[in-house]
C-alpha cells in the first residue's frame, strides 16, 4: 500500500515519526542508569531503578490501585459498550443517530471539563475519591472507544449469520450470546485491552477522582515530580511503554472477527 | 379442496416510509410444493420470501401457517428452515457444530444429536467434512452444510434464498439437482427465491412471478412456459417473440388476429375480447418452423420474411427472420433434423394455430 510513495516523502515521514516518537524513548536508556540524577546519556548500566520501583511500596499501592481501576473499567466499558454497539449498528429504528451521537459524546467533550463535571456530580453523590468513582468516570471515557472498535468488527460480521439462526430457532437473546459474541470476540477482546490501557494510562480525570487513599500510578507519578525529580521515574516508563506496546499489538491482531 | 394449506399469505403488504416493497400478496402454498418466487431483482421477492420467515414485519394482512394466524410470531418460533445466497454459516463453529445448531435449541440429547446431523451429513454427501470449519470448504460445500442445517429438523417449509446465485454455472445446475432430489426424498415444502427463470422452470411445481411489489401471475412451469396470461411473463420466462395486433373475431374454432405489419393469423381460442382490440402475440422460438415459398404449409400460419441471421448454437439453429422494418422473428430448430438457410434467403415462417397464445395485458 506504501509502495507508491515518493522517496522524499518517506524521509520527511520517518523524521517526523522520530521527533514524536524520541521523547517516549529517550526514557528507555535513562531507566538503566545507575545514578541517582536524571541525565542523559546514562553514565552505566544497572537495574537499580526497576528495583527501587518494585521495592517501593508507595508505587507498588498505586500499581495495585491503576489495575483495579482498570480491570474495573475494563469490565463496565464492555458490558455496557458492546450491546450499546450491537443495537447501533443492527438497529433500524428511527433516532439511531441520535443516540450514536450521545455515546460518541465523551469524546467531544474537553476532558478537562468533563472530569469537572464528574468531580462536581460524584461529590453530590458522596463517593469522590473512591476507587468506584474512578471506575465509573473511566468506563463513561472509554465507552466510545470500546463502542467504535466493536461496531467495526460488526460490519464485517454477515447479518444474515444472525438471520438464519433466529429462523433455526434460536431467541435474540440466544442469538446474541451464542452467536454474535463469540463471533466477535477477538473485537471484543482488542476493545477490552484499549479500554485497559487508556484507563490505566489515564491522568486528567483520575487527578480529579482520586484521593490520597486511590492514588493510581500515573497521578503517584506526576505528584512526584513535583516534589522529587525521581529517576525512578524513567524505569515505570519504560514499563508503561512496554505495556502498551505488548496491548497495542494484540489488539490489533484481534480486530477483526472471525469469517 | 379441503386441505389446509401449510402457509398462506393473505393480503400481505410491506411498506417502507414510501416504498412499497411488497404490495397486497396472496398466495397458498400446499405441502409438499416447491414454490419459486421468480421475479427481476427489486420485485420483492426476497421480501415476500422474509415477511413468510417473520424477519420482515407486514405492514398490513396476514401470514396464516397450518391456518394459525402467526403475523405477529417471531422468526424463531415459527418451524421454518433457511438456506440464504451467501451461506450464513457461523464461522467459529464446525460444520458438525453448524448443523447440531437447531437441534441443540431443541434439547436433543446429544446421541440424537449426533445420529441426525450424520444423517444429514450423509444426505448432501458431506459425512468426511464434520470436523472442518466454513472458511475451509468451497462454496458449494458450505452451501450443502447450509442445506444440512435447514432440513435437519425436519422444518415445515424450508425458506431458500438465491441459494446458487453466488455460485458458478456448473456447480449451480449440480447443486440444482441435490435440492430437487432433497425436496423429493424428504417430501419436504420449500418456497425458493430466484431472478433466474431456467432454474426456476426445471425446479419448481409451481412458480409465483413477482414483479413490481406484486405477485402478478401463479401456475406451474409448464402453463407459464406454455400458456402465459401477461405480456410480462411471457417475457420473463424464456424467450419469446412478442407481435402487437388487433383481434379480428372468431373463426373455424380459432381467434383471428390482424398484425400491425398486416397479415391475418389464427391463434388458440380466446375469450372475453372485443372485436378490435388491441392484443399481443407470443410465439416460442422453437414452435416455429421455416419452410420455402413453394413448401406445403396446409393449415398453418403463415408469415413470409427474409433470413437476417443464420447461425448453429449446438443443439439447434438460430434463425433471425426479418418481416417488415420493425418486425423480427426469432426461429429456433434442431439442428440435427431442420435445413439450412443462408441470409438473405426468402422464407416462410410456419406455427401450428394452437402455439399462437393470444395476450391483453
Amino acid at each position: 500500500m506504501v509502495d507508491h510513495i515518493s522517496l522524499p516523502l518517506k524521509i520527511a515521514a520517518g523524521l517526523v515519526f522520530a521527533f514524536l516518537i524520541a521523547p517516549s524513548l529517550i526514557v528507555i536508556p535513562m531507566s538503566f542508569s545507575d545514578s541517582r540524577e536524571i541525565m542523559f546519556p546514562p553514565s552505566g548500566f544497572s537495574w537499580m531503578l526497576y528495583r527501587e520501583y518494585f521495592a517501593g511500596p508507595e508505587w507498588v499501592a498505586a500499581t495495585i490501585e491503576s489495575t483495579l481501576v482498570a480491570t474495573g473499567v475494563t469490565a463496565l466499558s464492555l458490558a455496557t459498550g458492546v450491546p450499546v454497539a450491537y443495537a447501533l449498528v443492527r438497529s433500524r429504528l428511527f433516532g439511531v443517530a441520535i443516540i450514536r451521537a450521545f455515546v460518541m459524546m465523551p469524546m467531544l467533550v474537553p476532558t478537562i471539563v468533563f472530569a469537572l463535571g464528574l468531580y462536581i456530580y460524584f461529590a453530590r453523590l458522596g463517593i469522590s475519591g473512591s476507587t468506584l468513582a474512578l471506575i465509573l468516570g473511566h468506563s463513561v471515557h472509554n465507552l466510545p472507544f470500546v463502542v467504535l472498535v466493536v461496531i467495526a468488527g460488526l460490519r464485517q460480521v454477515n447479518p444474515n449469520i444472525e438471520v438464519a439462526a433466529q429462523v433455526l430457532g434460536a431467541s435474540v437473546l440466544r442469538v446474541f450470546f451464542s452467536v454474535v459474541l463469540p463471533m466477535i470476540a477477538g473485537p471484543i477482546a482488542a476493545a477490552g485491552m484499549f479500554s485497559f490501557l487508556i484507563s490505566f494510562d489515564e491522568v486528567v480525570i483520575a487527578w480529579f477522582l482520586s484521593s490520597p487513599r486511590t492514588m493510581t500510578l500515573p497521578i503517584k507519578m506526576y505528584s512526584s515530580i513535583q516534589w522529587e525529580v525521581s529517576p525512578v521515574l524513567a524505569a515505570i516508563s519504560t514499563l508503561l511503554t512496554l505495556l502498551s506496546l505488548v496491548i497495542c499489538v494484540l489488539g490489533v491482531a484481534l480486530r477483526r472477527p472471525e469469517a | 379442496m379441503t386441505v389446509t394449506p401449510i402457509v398462506s399469505v393473505r393480503n400481505a403488504s410491506v411498506v417502507y416510509g414510501k416504498t412499497v416493497a411488497l404490495h397486497d400478496a396472496t398466495i397458498d402454498i400446499a405441502k409438499g410444493d416447491f414454490l419459486t418466487l421468480l421475479g427481476p431483482s427489486g420485485s420483492g421477492k426476497t421480501t415476500l420470501l422474509n415477511s413468510i420467515a417473520g424477519v420482515v414485519p407486514l405492514s398490513s394482512g396476514q401470514i396464516l401457517v397450518e391456518g394459525t394466524d402467526m403475523t405477529a410470531v417471531p422468526p424463531n418460533r415459527r418451524g421454518f428452515g433457511m438456506v440464504f445466497q451467501n451461506y450464513a454459516l457461523m464461522p467459529h463453529l464446525t460444520v458438525f457444530e453448524n448443523i447440531a445448531f437447531p437441534l441443540r435449541i431443541r434439547h436433543m440429547d446429544s446421541s440424537q444429536i449426533r445420529t441426525k446431523v450424520m444423517e444429514a451429513l450423509d444426505l448432501v454427501r458431506l459425512a468426511g467434512l464434520a470436523e472442518r470449519r466454513p472458511k475451509q470448504l468451497s462454496g458449494g460445500q458450505q452451501q450443502r452444510v447450509a442445506l444440512a442445517r435447514a432440513v435437519v429438523y425436519q422444518p415445515k417449509v424450508i425458506l431458500m434464498d438465491e441459494p446458487l446465485g453466488a455460485l458458478d454455472k456448473q456447480l449451480r445446475e449440480g447443486l440444482q439437482g441435490e435440492i430437487r432430489h432433497l425436496h423429493a426424498m424428504l417430501g419436504a415444502t420449500v418456497v425458493y427465491v430466484t431472478h433466474d427463470q431456467e432454474e426456476a422452470l426445471s425446479m419448481s411445481t409451481r412458480i409465483a412471478l413477482i414483479s413490481d411489489a406484486r405477485v402478478c401471475e401463479v401456475g406451474t412451469p409448464h402453463d407459464m412456459y406454455f400458456r402465459p396470461r401477461s405480456v410480462f411473463a411471457a417475457g420473463f420466462v424464456g424467450t419469446s417473440n412478442l407481435l402487437k395486433g388487433r383481434y379480428r373475431g372468431d373463426a373455424d374454432g380459432w381467434s383471428t388476429v390482424e398484425l400491425a405489419g398486416g397479415g391475418l393469423v389464427r391463434g388458440a381460442p380466446t375469450v372475453g375480447l372485443n372485436t378490435g382490440a388491441e392484443v399481443t402475440l407470443m410465439l416460442r422460438p422453437e414452435a416455429i418452423d421455416l419452410a420455402t415459398l413453394d413448401d406445403a404449409t396446409a393449415g398453418l400460419n403463415l408469415l413470409e420474411g427474409e433470413v437476417a441471421d443464420h447461425s448453429l448454437q449446438g443443439t439447434t439453429w438460430r434463425t433471425v427472420v426479418a418481416v417488415d422494418a420493425q418486425t423480427r422473428i426469432v426461429v429456433q430448430r434442431l439442428s440435427r433434423v431442420a435445413r439450412s438457410f443462408p441470409v438473405q434467403s426468402r422464407v416462410r415462417l410456419c406455427w401450428r394455430p394452437e402455439d399462437t397464445v393470444i395476450l391483453t395485458h
